[in-house]
């Protein structure tokens, strides 16, 4: 016996390989197809029928392994999502909108109607119907989901700052610009403070929000020493 | 006896000098002293795993074993299932720990090694969310044991006079294992020491004072900023110290550096579990210190002990294939250690993936880790007894004070201890939440009385150069709940259906 312990422990660990196969294939697939749908999405403006039928075929994937695992966690609503987005880059707004709102109802299903993930797709409807020119509504799911994302990711988290900045672009949108302006000044300093983790781009349009509400009259200048808002929020820049 | 291979003449000199090399003779009774630091090591752990058996085993602790083993499916191979009683998981403990005993009297101290190892990779399995390097510290302890040519002296059958003990402080035997260990040291040491480089709160000197202010620190809540001065002597004598380490072992026996090398080496596995906790591996590390002086120790227990003359030669040699297995092992160990390693780090996971395979999973990645994990938490409890004067409890009330209870809490944060795939964070939150609050309402019936209202309000936020101290936690309510004998009804979150017991 003590000459084949090795092989009998290598045997056992062997016998294993078939049941984490088991386990572990559906699981899997559905994360590899995911991940990949989600980068691709991502990366690239899915504007080519090829990118879009490898997209939607991945999607489909994860969603046929959901469905055949009987699954009804939460990760049915990472499905919605991506469909949501591919619909919103193929210009299919309604539908993603659809698409958004129910994931955010299978959120509420499986993590509650108060949970940090709704709050998200709160803050995420709220952007695209600010994108669409909505910003009445858009400032009714801003106003949901801060808060719960504050709580759960702090006042220096990238996502919630973005977050406030686009609440501050809906209330200019709407014309409720002192409302604007304060939001605007009481998270600025935490803004420049976190700005390396935050999009240039975003950045860019922030600084065209901040200088429409300067030229109404709501906000001050820019600090002295710098021209323009863009100039004062641009990485290169240091700020008092 | 396993042999080199025919095939290739240089290639067979060049291994067998290697094998022969690593094969030469050893004090048995310094390997045997290292069992039975092991041995007293692993009863221990078996005890503390009855201790927190409550609060993490059992199906009814702070741990959804169920939403655990679909979100950490690769942990359903255990001994341990859902729906197993209180009484089989105990007795799985109860073998343990006789395993564990055996190791420490030299009774078949391979069975016993292999019995207890078992049942703790299946434990850990089981309580995956929450395992940490104490645990992978027991598991690589149990399987050297399993290598080691262990129970040739210093047995249970020595303390009963029953074998010749002069003979046994003499003996020398095959020592390819214990330079093989020395080989898993190395890895151990400049994981753990070189990939803190990468941290910048451990370059800037605060980690040290950022892990101390955690949690999961003994000592949280004492350090404050007039203490950074020594702290970032502490930070930087870790930093400089940890990755030096392992060459002590290369230093020819009676080296004066050597002995200097064991007191900075007793210094730090000392200092941590003091000051910060996980005892079982600095106390392994610190037991690995017999090895490390085993020709000294060797020559001074058989000078002291044991017959005079050149000492006799065991005859024990390793079962076939074990050189080979224990090769491959450090290979893929080496490998499973290169997170974050240009090229190499593609190699990590599925390196890792076979040591969990083989029962064998290793993680020398620490606190090197405090830049994404330096999340704190910390909870006033306020209970409202029906009728009565509403009164307050501390945080401990709800969930443990030691390393387990903040890598609980862990999963109500951000950070998450073990990676939890999107989106099922949500999930694990929620389990970790009504848990926390059915293990309160449970063990503190006497304080809460029979029907009334909790509010946890939390402190919630990162400690880093910006806030050393937590002077900018934000405060969150965690949780209130309505709750009539052991039965919670949650206000805040808003728990779906179907989570908690």
């Amino acid at each position: 016996m003590r000459d084949r312990w090795v092989a009998v422990y290598l045997f056992l660990v062997l016998i294993q390989v078939p049941l984490y196969y088991l386990y572990g294939r559906a699981p899997l697939s559905f994360d590899l197809a995911m991940d990949s749908a989600e980068s691709r999405l991502a990366a690239v403006s899915v504007e080519t029928s090829e990118e879009v039928e490898r997209s939607l075929a991945e999607i489909d994937r994860a969603e046929a392994i959901l469905d055949g695992a009987d699954d009804h966690s939460s990760r049915r609503a990472r499905v919605v999502m991506a469909r949501a987005i591919l619909d919103w880059r193929q210009g299919q707004s309604e539908r993603a909108l659809e698409e958004l709102e129910r994931g955010r109802e299978i959120f509420a299903e499986t993590h509650g109607a108060d949970s940090f993930y709704v709050a998200v797709l709160d803050l995420r409807i709220g952007e695209f119907l600010l994108n669409q020119g909505q910003p009445q509504p858009a400032l009714e799911h801003f106003d949901k989901g801060l808060e719960p994302v504050h709580d759960h990711l702090g006042p220096n988290d990238s996502f919630y700052i973005r977050s406030i900045f686009l609440k501050v672009r809906a209330l200019t949108f709407q014309g409720d610009l002192e409302t604007a302006a304060d939001l605007a000044r009481a998270n600025l300093v935490t803004l420049v403070t976190n700005r390396d983790e935050i999009d240039p781009h975003f950045l860019v349009s922030v600084s065209h929000t901040l200088q429409l509400l300067t030229l109404k009259g709501a906000l001050r200048a820019p600090p002295e020493g710098y021209i323009s808002w863009k100039e004062y929020l641009s990485p290169a820049s240091e700020p008092d | 006896m396993e042999t080199p291979s025919q095939s290739d003449p240089e290639k067979r000199g060049v291994l067998t000098k290697i094998v022969e090399r690593m094969s030469r003779p050893v004090s048995a009774a310094a390997i045997d002293l290292f069992r039975i630091s092991a041995g007293g090591l692993v009863i221990a752990y078996i005890v503390r795993l009855f201790i927190e058996y409550s609060d993490y085993t059992s199906e009814s602790g702070l741990l959804d074993h169920e939403l655990h083993r679909e979100i950490f499916w690769f942990t359903k191979l255990s001994l341990i299932y859902p729906g197993s009683s209180d009484l089989y998981k105990l007795s799985l403990l109860t073998l343990a720990f006789i395993g564990g005993l055996g190791l420490l009297l030299g009774v078949r101290p391979k069975v016993g090694a292999a019995l207890a190892w078992i049942v703790v990779v299946s434990v850990q399995r089981w309580n995956f969310a929450v395992i940490n390097v104490d645990d992978s510290s027991i598991t690589l302890l149990l399987w050297w044991m399993m290598f080691l040519p262990i129970g040739h002296t210093l047995t249970l059958n020595t303390l009963l006079g029953r074998s010749d003990r002069r003979r046994e402080f003499a003996l020398r035997i095959n020592g390819f294992f214990v330079r093989a260990f020395f080989v898993n040291l190395f890895i151990y040491y400049l994981t753990a020491g070189l990939t803190k480089f990468g941290s910048e709160l451990w370059r800037e000197g605060l980690a040290l004072f950022v892990v101390l202010n955690l949690p999961l620190a003994r000592t949280q809540g004492f350090w404050q900023p007039e203490h950074l001065g020594w702290l970032w002597f502490g930070n930087h004598y870790t930093l400089i110290i940890e990755p030096l380490l392992p060459f002590i072992v290369l230093l020819r026996k009676g080296h004066p550096l050597k002995y200097l090398g064991a007191v900075c080496w007793v210094a730090l596995h000392v200092v941590i579990p003091v000051t910060i906790g996980v005892p079982y591996a600095n106390f392994t590390l610190v037991a690995a210190l017999i090895l490390v002086f085993h020709e000294e120790l060797g020559e001074w227990l058989k000078r002291r002990w044991g017959t005079s003359g050149p000492g006799e030669q065991s005859l024990w040699q390793p079962a076939r294939g074990s050189r080979r297995l224990i090769a491959c092992y450090l290979l893929v160990l080496a490998l499973a250690m290169q997170k974050n390693v240009p090229i190499l780090e593609k190699a990590w996971e599925p390196a890792m993936g076979v040591l969990y395979l083989g029962g064998v999973a290793q993680e020398y990645h620490l606190f090197d880790w405090i830049d994404r994990f330096n999340w704190t938490i910390d909870h006033t409890l306020v209970v409202t007894p029906e009728g009565k004067e509403p009164f307050t409890l501390s945080g401990d009330h709800l969930f443990p004070s030691s390393v387990r209870g903040f890598i609980v809490q862990s999963y109500l944060l951000s950070m998450r201890w073990m990676r939890v795939p999107r989106p099922l964070t949500g999930e694990m939150r929620n389990s970790v939440i009504v848990r926390s609050a059915e293990r309160l309402v449970v063990n503190h019936h006497d304080l809460l009385g029979e029907r009334g209202q909790v509010t946890v309000e939390s402190r919630i936020g990162r400690l880093d150069r910006t806030d050393l101290t937590g002077e900018n936690l934000w405060p969150v309510t965690l949780m209130r709940f309505d709750y009539e004998g052991t039965v919670v009804t949650f206000d805040e979150p808003q728990i779906p259906e179907g989570v908690g017991l």
